[in-house]
């Protein structure tokens, strides 16, 4: 019990000790005002006492005195309580520790001779011994114990994971820092499911050490089924205490050092089959002379240069005659070198083909548009009766986007949508049906809106006697191709429903002009 | 240290009655004992501030001796504690080579600073220490089976032969210009082969060496058993055979018969990563039915081979850095 007479102390110690450590505010309220107060009249008080005393005094209030008006100190930025021990504590016990050590372990420094020893000891100690009844008693052909191990130890198929052993820490404990985790292994089945492997590693170990070596361990102790021979096929996931897989969380980083995740139990899982490669969609230009181009979407590299010829035939059937003369592929950078039609699109290193007859060139096309560039606006209004298909942003009533393919031709307006591979949330609300517009209901279509490259645009059309509209959005260049092309087309066919909604969007102007003036 | 203490079993079910020890050591720091015949290392310890220049079991195979800069340390095989048991010290360089009596009473020690020390193992009071000097550091020191002789090789390529009772000494210089690495003698005393940073093996017949007489050697053959530095030899426990160790990533076995090759135990280029520039192979044990040999290497892998299919059997990996030594007993007490 200490006995205290400044109360200047004994407030100044209050504040420190409740205010700054109190998270709740109490003490704030209960302290604070009446402390100033207080405060006040202590310094009243004080200033009517001689002045050697104040003097006096004077370093004792620097200290305490000044109220600090900031809450924000905490019981921990003082460190309350706990002092931190000096470094000569430290290393006072540091010290302690190592004699302790070393009482446990004897010290025998070298002594030169002092004295001579005499002929009886050192008889005793350096007599040589007489080999020659060893060398007439012959040892027996005997198996030594390590044959007999090695013989009964079953044969340890190679461990294909034998470079992350040296992550093992099972023996270590003690010398070197480890971690003890509890791996539940999701490939197995039964017993071996519910209960974890214990796998001891050192702290050093990355992410993908770790998956070496619980690999290593599963295949020394000859569990089953057999591991993929490559630790990239695994992963680690959170998991609970009953091996139940928390696959809420990503995988942990395989390239990561392992210690610092603090989990104690893990699953190892085999990773889902490049899914990302699958959902991506690829597609593959085939440029025809004289008729554009198709785009067709594949699913894979691997698919071969015939079956894509077989698509784009497929696509562009009615303006290319399938049954007629044979067609190949030839790569759009290499003219008059077809492509091997066995070989993979993967072998190709190109998305862009062309479509030729056989035994006749591309060239003159080419030509053709070099000569005649200053009627490119012209060919652009010829060509936009073309059938043409782009990849876009489609929103739908509820401000979603999806990826539809958007076909353009003289004839109609398709909207085709892309599977999506995305959560099933989006696939329910955007779902959309592949519908087509006849060209001659196609109202309008313009650009609505314009930012950092994307720009958005309005398709409307006639449904029963009112319009409608698709919103759009597509990069920059392809907006305004598909833009360019529909318009292209309406002033082409000048058909009476975009008449009819030039007049409603008139009058709709003329309207609002109205009720504005 | 009471002897039930000894008995008990390791930290992880592994006994440390177990018949068979294999530790290696090297540059990492640290001494790794494995289960020779399942590769799963067991136990590590850790020998601070320097490398491990040379390991051995005492022969009641209750501890393993690390020699390292400075230091002799003596390691418990029995139980699990990390730290040594015994530090001999007083020495002022890298202490390169370590081995004991047969029967416990002395351990002898050589090592840069061109001693070749003997320690006394029975007494504290060390009334029996003995020290050799010669005039350059000491790569190698062997002990007659005799007991009361050793041989100790030094770099400038000279091999004394230091009777121990009488402190008479001989030597002899086969190469002045190259450095004697190992020397080993057979188990019973008719050969004594050397190798040195030539590759070059020279074989001399022994004689004599029992009571009084000084040990006679006869130069017997001379062999290029490597094309670069040879590291170590060592005679098999039957004494039908020599193993060779080299720089060249390599193991020469050899004959006794002839001193013919018999076979190179060498790792097949399928199975060579990038640190095969690395591999120099440091140090060697025989198994004691002449079977096997386990081979320390830099590329931080101990080996067991089977000689007579010249093949791998086991590998033991964990050392970070190169294991440059080893020790090995599968004889338990009978």
């Amino acid at each position: 019990m200490a006995f205290i007479e400044d109360p200047a102390f004994v407030l100044s110690y209050l504040r420190q000790a409740f205010i700054t450590s109190d998270d709740t505010g109490m003490s704030e309220m209960v302290l604070v005002d009446e402390d100033i107060e207080h405060w006040d009249s202590i310094k009243q008080e004080r200033e009517g006492t001689p002045k050697t005393r104040s003097t006096s005094e004077k370093p004792q209030n620097l200290e305490y005195g000044d109220i600090s008006q900031s809450f924000d100190i905490t019981a921990s930025s003082l460190d309350w309580g706990i002092r931190r021990r000096t470094n000569t504590a430290q290393r006072l016990e540091k010290l302690k520790k190592e004699r302790q050590n070393q009482v446990r372990c004897r010290n025998v420094q070298w002594k030169e001779k002092s004295v001579d020893l005499s002929s009886e000891e050192m008889a005793g100690m350096f007599e040589k011994k007489d080999l020659s009844e060893k060398k007439s008693a012959a040892v027996p052909q005997h198996t030594s114990v390590l044959a007999e191990q090695l013989e009964q130890s079953p044969v340890l198929t190679n461990n294909p994971f034998i470079e992350f052993s040296k992550f093992d820490g099972k023996g270590h404990v003690g010398s070197t820092a480890t971690k003890r985790v509890d791996i539940f292994l999701t490939m197995t089945t039964g017993k071996e499911r519910n209960f974890p492997l214990t796998v001891v590693v050192l702290a050093t170990a990355r992410v993908q050490d770790l998956i070496g070596l619980i690999c290593w361990q599963y295949t020394n102790e000859a569990k089953e089924p057999k591991l993929i021979e490559n630790v990239e096929a695994y992963c680690l996931h959170i998991a609970e205490d009953d091996g139940e897989v928390d696959t809420d969380f990503p995988a942990l980083d395989a390239k990561e050092p392992f210690a610092k995740f603090g989990f104690t139990t893990l699953a190892l899982v085999e990773k889902p089959k490049d899914k990302e490669q699958q959902s991506e969609i690829m597609l593959v230009t085939v440029n025809v002379p004289h008729s554009g181009f198709s785009r067709i979407q594949v699913e894979s590299l691997g698919l071969t240069m015939k079956e894509i010829l077989h698509r784009a035939l497929k696509r562009r059937k009615g303006r290319v005659d399938p049954s007629g003369p044979d067609y190949v592929l030839e790569k759009q950078s290499q003219p008059g070198v077809c492509v091997d039609l066995d070989s993979t699109l993967d072998s190709m290193n190109t998305m862009e083909f062309c479509l030729v007859r056989q035994h006749s060139t591309r060239g003159e096309v080419e030509e053709e548009t070099e000569v005649n560039r200053n009627m490119s606006e012209m060919e652009a209004s010829l060509s936009s009766l073309h059938y043409k298909s782009y990849r876009v942003n489609m929103f739908t009533k509820l401000r979603t986007s999806t990826i539809i393919q958007l076909g353009v031709s003289g004839e109609k307006i398709e909207i085709d949508p892309l599977t999506q591979h995305k959560s099933t949330a989006a696939k329910f609300l955007s779902k959309q049906k592949p519908v087509s517009y006849d060209a001659d209901l196609v109202a309008a279509c313009e650009v609505t809106d314009d930012k950092h490259g994307r720009e958005t645009f309005r398709l409307t059309y006639q449904s029963g006697s009112d319009f409608k509209h698709h919103d759009f959005e597509a990069s920059s260049s392809v907006a305004t191709e598909v833009v360019t092309k529909i318009n292209h087309i309406l002033e082409l066919r000048a058909s009476p429903v975009r008449a009819d909604y030039l007049a409603f969007k008139e009058r709709k102007a003329s309207k609002k002009h109205g009720l504005l003036s | 240290m009471s002897k039930d203490k000894r008995s008990t079993m390791g930290s992880n079910g592994v006994t440390n009655t177990d018949p068979v020890i294999l530790a290696t050591a090297g540059y990492d720091h640290t001494i790794r004992f494995w289960q020779a015949h399942s590769g799963i290392c067991h136990r590590t310890v850790q020998h601070p501030d320097s490398q491990v220049n040379s390991l051995e079991i005492t022969p009641d195979r209750q501890m393993i001796a690390a020699a390292g800069y400075q230091h002799i340390r003596m390691y418990d095989l029995n139980s699990n504690n990390p730290n040594p048991v015994v530090n001999y010290d007083g020495i002022s360089k890298n202490v390169t080579a370590v081995g004991f009596h047969e029967d416990g009473k002395w351990m002898y020690t050589g090592g840069e600073d061109s001693c070749a020390r003997i320690w006394d193992l029975r007494s504290r009071n060390l009334q029996c220490q003995r020290i050799f000097q010669v005039n350059a550091p000491i790569n190698c020191v062997t002990l007659h089976p005799n007991q009361g002789e050793l041989i100790v090789g030094d770099q400038t390529g000279a091999i004394h032969v230091w009777d121990l009772k009488t402190d008479h000494n001989e030597q002899l210089i086969p190469d002045p210009d190259a450095s004697i690495q190992s020397v080993s003698i057979d188990a019973d005393a008719s050969y004594m082969a050397a190798v040195n940073n030539k590759g070059m093996c020279y074989v001399w017949t022994l004689s004599g060496g029992s009571g009084e007489e000084h040990t006679q050697l006869l130069p017997k053959t001379k062999i290029q058993a490597h094309k670069r530095y040879a590291l170590k030899c060592k005679f098999s426990p039957d004494s039908t055979l020599l193993a060779t160790t080299s720089a060249d990533q390599s193991v020469n076995i050899w004959r006794t018969t002839d001193f013919s090759l018999k076979c190179n135990l060498a790792l097949k280029n399928s199975t060579l990563t990038e640190q095969v520039q690395k591999r120099w192979v440091w140090d060697c044990a025989w198994s004691s039915d002449s079977q096997y040999l386990v081979t320390a290497s830099s590329d931080n892998m101990a080996r067991l081979w089977a000689v007579e299919q010249a093949e791998v059997k086991r590998e033991y990996s964990g050392h970070q850095k190169a294991v440059i030594c080893l020790a090995f007993n599968d004889c338990p007490p009978t």
